[in-house]
């Protein structure tokens, strides 16, 4: 089972490597001529990615997010999932320049380790698996907003110059590039709070509330706050167009940087 | 038989020139007919747009130079055209014109969408009139599909290149689809309601119009479907609608820095598209400083368009490259086609002589018995087949190899298969 796993994975990365591909040569050669191929090894890797999934799930029964390996492999694995839906609905091509390097990365992450770390720790309960795969989905979201928000910034310097250069031509218009960046958003709250409330659900039955001054506990409330925040301000106050595009990236550097942070286990699950 | 173009364009004449070839839609397939009676011609078509003149036929190599040269001269015609205004092209060269003219990279206006249009009316017209046959049938089918990959595989035709589309495709860029958009109109000219027309077009369902005299608002607004508002609600207006097009004849700005804030405010950021093709301007061109205000005068617009021009040269040379690529997927697929019914009445020639020089010894070959018949009918069998063998294979090879040297037509001519 385990090695049906990892040989599935595997193949996996192989096929994502030509979206890698894709995204150097357009990117180098300023031409999308590999897009085709590398689109439909994208969604031949998500099929064998999920199915990987599925027999690690079955292995341990649970999410398999108990290593950082796993995580990466799910954080990929939703990052594709996500791509794929929005490809589907919008077609914009330049978006996968940002979305292909990075699925191919976080799969190889998930790839070289193999599953050795997993009996090493206890086993996460399934309420927790879940806060993790619903953060890893909602992370997943948010880079896509933050990839809308960097897109959005370059083509609305392009408008404002009334000189159109090659990113003119080739980025998404900026109403279809804050739809995006909007929705994600509002999905990647979304998904974030679920997954917030199952872990202090969890954590308050088990351990009251000295896990609250944990610091990585603080980050990850802080990435609620941020998002939370990010999806006030446009609803409410109307923040969008270039300062909302900067205030996103901005939200989705922080999420970032708690994600590197936080990925392990919080250190109070050790006590 | 051999496709071979003759031809005058915007480059190799001037319209001085040109008109006195150019003919009407109909006379061009009648003309076209006509060609093909020439014994030396067998299909013809004739393409006859603002911009070139060509004709293009398959037949002997060099009659259809000879023939419109002759038309040239008739008396008839006047004084007779510089033959230097002319361009000749044959075989591969007359192909790949074939697909440039197909796929807009000879227009004046590379990737104009309208030539690929009238090469199929022409083609059509042609095709009704009897003038086709197999061979520039399929040359010009696989012209239209050269076309569409070009169009597909490129960004040749996608970007405006005149002033009121710019506008369009600005909106486009900056709202995504025009679906349900709305558009206002200040004051009147000929370009701002030209690009309210395109803008309608596009999908931008509601348009108001606006002047300081309320009567030739309602005036403009009855002749172009739009509601005219009188021009104290100007205001309001500017925090309802999308997009803007100004064009009133007043001195200074209608639209000022401060007034725009407020608008944008009221508007809660909802993105706004100005354009302003007034002179003296309309609209403080400092609002385009302002987040979410895009301002754009005729000069800019003007510069976007040579922007999208500078940007269909590039995809152009992209385009050439396809067009290099199916030129080499046809030629080689005429030379195997030619090649074997060449092969197959070279062998048909041979087995005919070797059937006549039996016959005609006949008479000394009649003490033969059945046995030693059969060995001489194995014997000249043999002779034949090993003296075919190389100039088949060798025909077959230049068949599939493009720099090859000899061609089917070559081998013909050298068995006299024609």
């Amino acid at each position: 089972m385990e090695g049906h796993s990892t040989l599935l994975l595997r193949i996996a990365l192989g096929l994502y490597s030509f979206g890698l591909l894709d995204s150097l040569y357009s990117v180098v050669k300023q031409r999308r001529q590999l897009f085709r191929p590398a689109l439909y090894a994208f969604v031949l890797g998500a099929i064998l990615h999920a199915l990987a999934l599925a027999a690690s799930s079955i292995e341990q029964g649970r999410f398999p997010v108990q290593t950082l390996q796993q995580m990466s492999s799910m954080a990929s694995f939703f990052m594709t999932a996500v791509f794929l839906t929005v490809y589907a609905r919008f077609k914009y091509e330049s978006l996968a320049v940002f979305v292909f390097p990075l699925v191919f990365l976080l799969a190889l992450a998930g790839a070289l380790g193999g599953e050795s770390g997993a009996a090493s720790r206890p086993m996460l309960q399934w309420w927790i698996s879940l806060h993790v795969a619903l953060f890893l989905l909602g992370y997943a979201a948010l880079f896509l907003t933050c990839v809308a928000s960097i897109m959005y910034v370059i083509q609305e310097r392009e408008l404002k110059s009334k000189r159109p250069r090659a990113f003119y031509y080739r980025l998404p218009p900026l109403g279809k590039l804050d739809e995006i960046g909007y929705q994600a958003l509002a999905a990647a709250f979304v998904l974030v709070t679920l997954g917030l409330i199952a872990a202090s659900v969890w954590a308050f039955a088990k351990w009251g509330s000295n896990w609250l001054v944990d610091p990585t506990i603080a980050l990850a409330f802080l990435t609620w706050g941020i998002s939370f925040a990010m999806v006030f301000g446009r609803l409410v106050i109307g923040w969008r167009g270039r300062k909302g595009a900067y205030f996103s990236i901005a939200g989705c550097a922080c999420a970032a940087l708690t994600w590197v942070v936080n990925s392990g286990a919080h250190t109070f699950m050790g006590q | 038989m051999s496709i071979q173009l003759i031809g005058m364009n915007h480059r190799s004449a001037p319209v001085e020139v040109r008109e006195r070839l150019a003919v009407s839609e109909q006379d061009a397939a009648e003309l076209a007919r006509e060609l093909t009676l020439a014994p030396t011609l067998d299909e013809a078509l004739v393409l006859s747009t603002c911009n070139r003149v060509e004709f293009l036929a398959s037949g002997v190599r060099g009659a259809l130079r000879e023939q419109i040269l002759r038309r040239l001269r008739a008396p008839t015609n006047g004084a007779g055209i510089d033959e230097g205004a002319l361009y000749t092209y044959t075989g591969g060269d007359a192909v790949r014109h074939v697909f440039r003219v197909a796929a807009s990279l000879d227009s004046m206006v590379v990737g104009e969408p309208q030539i690929l249009g009238q090469v199929k009316d022409a083609y059509q017209r042609a095709r009704d009139a009897g003038a086709l046959g197999g061979q520039l049938d399929r040359l010009l089918s696989h012209a239209f599909r050269v076309a569409r990959r070009v169009r597909n595989e490129t960004g040749i035709g996608k970007m405006a290149v005149s002033v009121s589309y710019v506008a369009v495709e600005l909106a486009r860029k900056i709202f995504g689809d025009l679906e349900g958009l709305s558009v206002l109109l200040i004051g009147a000219g000929e370009m701002a309601e030209a690009a309210a027309q395109h803008l309608h077009g596009a999908g931008a369902s509601h348009l108001y119009v606006t002047n300081r005299t309320m009567a030739s608002a309602e005036r403009l607004a009855a002749s172009c479907g739009g509601r005219a508002v009188p021009f104290d609600r100007l205001l309001e207006l500017l925090q309802r609608v999308d997009i803007v097009l100004s064009s009133t004849g007043a001195p200074g700005h209608i639209l000022s820095r401060g007034t725009a804030q407020g608008v944008i405010a009221a508007r809660r950021n909802k993105p706004i598209f100005l354009v302003d093709i007034a002179v003296p301007r309309d609209i403080d061109p400092e609002i385009n400083d302002l987040d979410n205000m895009f301002v754009y005068d005729v000069d800019d617009l003007q510069q976007v368009a040579a922007a999208n021009m500078r940007h269909r040269q590039g995809e152009a040379e992209i385009a050439e490259r396809i067009v290099d690529d199916e030129v080499e997927k046809i030629l080689s697929r005429i030379r195997s086609r030619n090649a074997k019914p060449a092969i197959v009445s070279l062998n048909k020639r041979l087995e005919a002589i070797r059937k006549g020089e039996l016959e005609r010894f006949q008479s000394k070959l009649s003490g033969l018995s059945g046995e030693q018949r059969e060995a001489v009918e194995a014997l000249t069998r043999g002779i034949i087949n090993k003296v075919a063998h190389h100039p088949i294979r060798e025909a077959k090879r230049s068949a599939s190899d493009p720099r090859s040297r000899i061609t089917v037509d070559d081998f013909r001519r050298m068995f006299g298969l024609d």
